[in-house]
């Protein structure tokens, strides 16, 4: 009984107890696009430079996940477009005009800033040659080529305010339109297959390939200005941080915009590199960047992930076997918990964490960022279900016989559990571990779409630079970690599995 | 010794032990013989306190069997079933000290009960600390039958213990028990569906059928003039098989 007491002491203690982590005075988040990324940068290393420490959650979320954050405090700031902002995130307000949309914002205690300088929003877009031989510069241009070949991305096609809107405003003669995958219209475009694409205003690939936007002189696209949201009560306490983001008012042109996005996608630099190149050309402000190696890079991802293993998954034992125990003794109650269990486990890990996130934060934990307890309580779900069925299965399978002599013998019910029962179940138990342990480290990596580090990170970021050096950088050690954590237990179950319970031995009949 | 008064078992309005009064002195063997589900089995569990009776009493040593004196009861129960109910995580010294161990026993005292007990039961001293499943049956048995008797019972209760073994080994574990009943002086009740090992154990035969006592008498008694059809016939089916 005592053993079993400090047992689970051991496991909760060394669950529970959080990694020391850095004093951080602001908070920055970005959405998981190259371009959310390098602003927030760009912000953080000029706040730093005039003394609070910044943490960036890189890449942690779409706009929802995002925008929440800001709202419940968990950042401090994040780059933000005006028409997401009226579009999505306000949408079916009806809100129209700046002036509405900052009353809105402040009514959660977020600020608005200024343009930023560029419009990240829909255009059209021709290789420069074409455009010089055509000699259209606007969209109305357009009209006089009834001939050109369009090739648009399906969400273009589809979006009440771009082609239908284009096409009713300029009164485009235009028949041949194709809906493509914007990757496939980038090539035919290339290789002069087709004429007129749509794109991002400031995507990477203007600069790469050289292409030219034509003008919406009707303005008919919606404007994209690139703006700061900030916690206003954040904003009063740090000078520096309001400076930082009055300062990158009106910086950063459509243009500059792209040839930043371009450094990072071409891979020339990192996301840093790009924010620091860009504030001492820019805004005469020098620093250092300290561009960290790529094995440091993989061991700080390592050890975060192994961070979310632990809180998640040594806790885990402790809940799920005492659960499996509360099922078998308990049947009628136990199908209930065995049948919550098994319907946590069957909740899409990404669903999963999204749901967590207001609940998480409602208790008043940190639900996002660097060991984050949403993916942390999300991964403790996630790895209940198999202690929990291996603990309930174990104990059932111990022949009724055993269980009665001990009873007759005189053991207490607890002294049974912890002396006769447990011990029986026990590599059972140590099988649901595992599985529970390998899925751990798996799931784990989602824990960085809400910005809680780990090999995730590399994974998304790879991804999204598309950089496979990137993205091994996580699966691989993912997998090694797995392999190894089998291994321990194994070796564990080796070491604590009495002769007894292994392989059958062959009998000699006396 | 062993006093039941009026006990009765149902499951679900099913009676499976009619209203039994015995009564068992101490040092006495008695069997409680019948064919498979004649409710022998219940009977033993009621007493080792594993079933509750529908109604009845039963009392051990002159103490009431109930929620409140369970414990007590059982410090003076030896418990040996068909398999053994070994703990097959634990060797067999660990098996049988498991309760001198709860009950403060010093190791120079468990050693002295240990050595006692192998030479009892004729079991071979380097197998203690093998585990269960690296025994023979017979030596599984063995095991059991020196964990029931440890702590030193008044009252050993035996569920079919040569059951579940071959012939041969049977015969020898028959023979050994026989003076492990005589000289650790319990009070024994053993079941059986075996008239051989009835007629070799038994002070007293208690055949029953259906839930219900049908005869109760010294072995010769039951085979020599039978109380009913039903206990002739179990007896002839056994003496024709063998």
């Amino acid at each position: 009984m005592g053993k079993l007491a400090a047992i689970v002491v051991i496991l909760l203690v060394a669950g529970l107890v959080p990694a020391p982590r850095d004093e951080v005075q602001l908070r920055i988040g970005s959405k998981k696009f190259t371009e959310s990324v390098i602003l927030s940068e760009v912000l953080r290393l000029l706040t730093e430079q005039a003394g609070p420490s910044v943490t960036h959650y890189r890449e942690f979320g779409g706009t929802r996940i995002v925008f929440d954050a800001l709202a419940a405090g968990e950042i401090d700031a994040y780059p933000e477009y005006t028409g997401t902002i009226l579009g999505e995130i306000y949408a079916g307000k009806g809100l129209t005009d700046a002036e509405s949309m900052r009353q809105e914002l402040e009514k959660l205690g977020i600020g608005v800033s200024e343009s930023l300088g560029f419009n990240n929003t829909y255009a059209l877009a021709l290789t420069r040659a074409r455009a010089d031989e055509l000699g259209v510069k606007t969209i109305s241009d357009l009209v006089r080529h009834p001939e050109l070949q369009f090739a648009l991305t399906h969400e273009f096609l589809d979006r009440a305010d771009c082609w239908p809107a284009l096409l009713k405003a300029y009164d485009l003669p235009q028949k041949k339109v194709v809906g493509v995958d914007h990757d496939i219209a980038y090539r035919q475009l290339i290789s002069g297959e087709v004429d007129v694409i749509d794109v991002y205003s400031t995507d990477a690939v203007i600069r790469h390939a050289n292409l030219v936007l034509l003008e919406d002189d009707r303005q008919v696209f919606p404007r994209y200005e690139a703006v700061w949201l900030f916690r206003n009560d954040t904003a009063s306490r740090y000078p520096a941080f309001r400076q930082a983001i009055e300062r990158t008012a009106g910086a950063i042109s459509e243009a500059e915009m792209q040839a930043l996005n371009d450094r990072v996608e071409s891979r020339t630099a990192s996301e840093s590199e790009t924010a620091a190149l860009f504030l001492a050309e820019k805004l005469g402000v020098r620093l250092e960047v300290a561009s960290t190696s790529y094995w440091r890079m993989v061991v700080r991802h390592t050890m975060e992930h192994l961070d979310l293993v632990r809180r998640s998954l040594l806790p885990a034992i402790v809940v799920g076997v005492a659960l499996g125990v509360f099922c078998q003794r308990w049947p009628s109650a136990g199908r209930g918990v065995l049948a919550g269990v098994g319907l946590l486990q069957t909740i899409p890990s990404l669903a999963l964490l999204v749901l967590l996130l207001p609940v998480v934060a409602w208790f008043g934990y940190r639900s996002i960022g660097e060991g984050s307890a949403t993916a942390i309580v999300a991964l403790f779900c996630y790895a209940l279900m198999p202690v929990v069925r291996n603990t309930y299965t174990g104990l059932e399978a111990i022949p009724r016989g055993v269980v009665e002599s001990a009873t007759v013998l005189g053991l207490r019910r607890s002294s049974r559990l912890a002396e006769i029962e447990l011990p029986i179940a026990l590599p059972t138990i140590l099988a649901g571990i595992r599985t529970a342990g390998v899925q751990c480290v798996g799931f784990a990596t989602l824990g960085a779409i809400i910005g809680a580090g780990g090999l995730g990170q590399p994974i998304l970021r790879g991804i999204r630079v598309s950089d496979p050096k990137l993205v091994l950088a996580g699966a691989v050690p993912a997998a090694l970690l797995a392999l190894a954590l089998q291994l321990l237990l194994d070796v564990l179950e080796w070491a604590v599995v009495p002769r007894g319970l292994k392989r059958r031995q062959v009998r000699s009949e006396l | 010794m062993l006093e039941l008064r009026e006990v009765t078992k149902s499951y679900a309005g099913a009676t499976v032990v009619a209203p039994l009064t015995l009564h068992v002195p101490a040092g006495e063997v008695l069997v409680l013989l019948g064919p498979s589900g004649c409710g022998k089995t219940t009977i033993l569990r009621m007493i080792a306190g594993l079933v509750t009776p529908t109604s009845g009493e039963i009392a051990v040593d002159g103490l009431p069997l109930s929620n409140a004196t369970i414990g007590q009861v059982r410090h003076k129960l030896g418990y040996v079933i068909q398999e053994g109910g070994l703990f097959p995580h634990l060797t067999a010294r660990a098996n049988i000290v498991l309760m001198a161990r709860y009950a403060g026993w010093s190791r120079e005292r468990m050693e002295r009960r240990l050595v006692e007990l192998v030479e009892m039961t004729e079991f071979p001293p380097d197998a203690l600390d093998r585990y269960p499943t690296e025994l023979s049956g017979g030596q599984r048995q063995r095991v059991s039958l020196m964990r029931a008797l440890f702590l030193e019972p008044s009252l050993l209760l035996l569920d079919e213990p040569l059951g579940a073994l071959d012939p041969l080994i049977r015969a020898g574990l028959q023979r050994d028990l026989k003076t492990v009943f005589t000289r650790s002086g319990a009070t024994v009740v053993l079941v059986t569906h075996d008239l051989v090992e009835a007629s070799w154990f038994a002070d007293r035969v208690c055949v029953l059928e259906a839930g219900r006592v049908v005869q109760e008498g010294p072995f010769a008694e039951i085979v020599e003039r039978p109380a009913s059809q039903f206990v002739r016939e179990f007896v002839n089916s056994q003496v024709v098989a063998s």
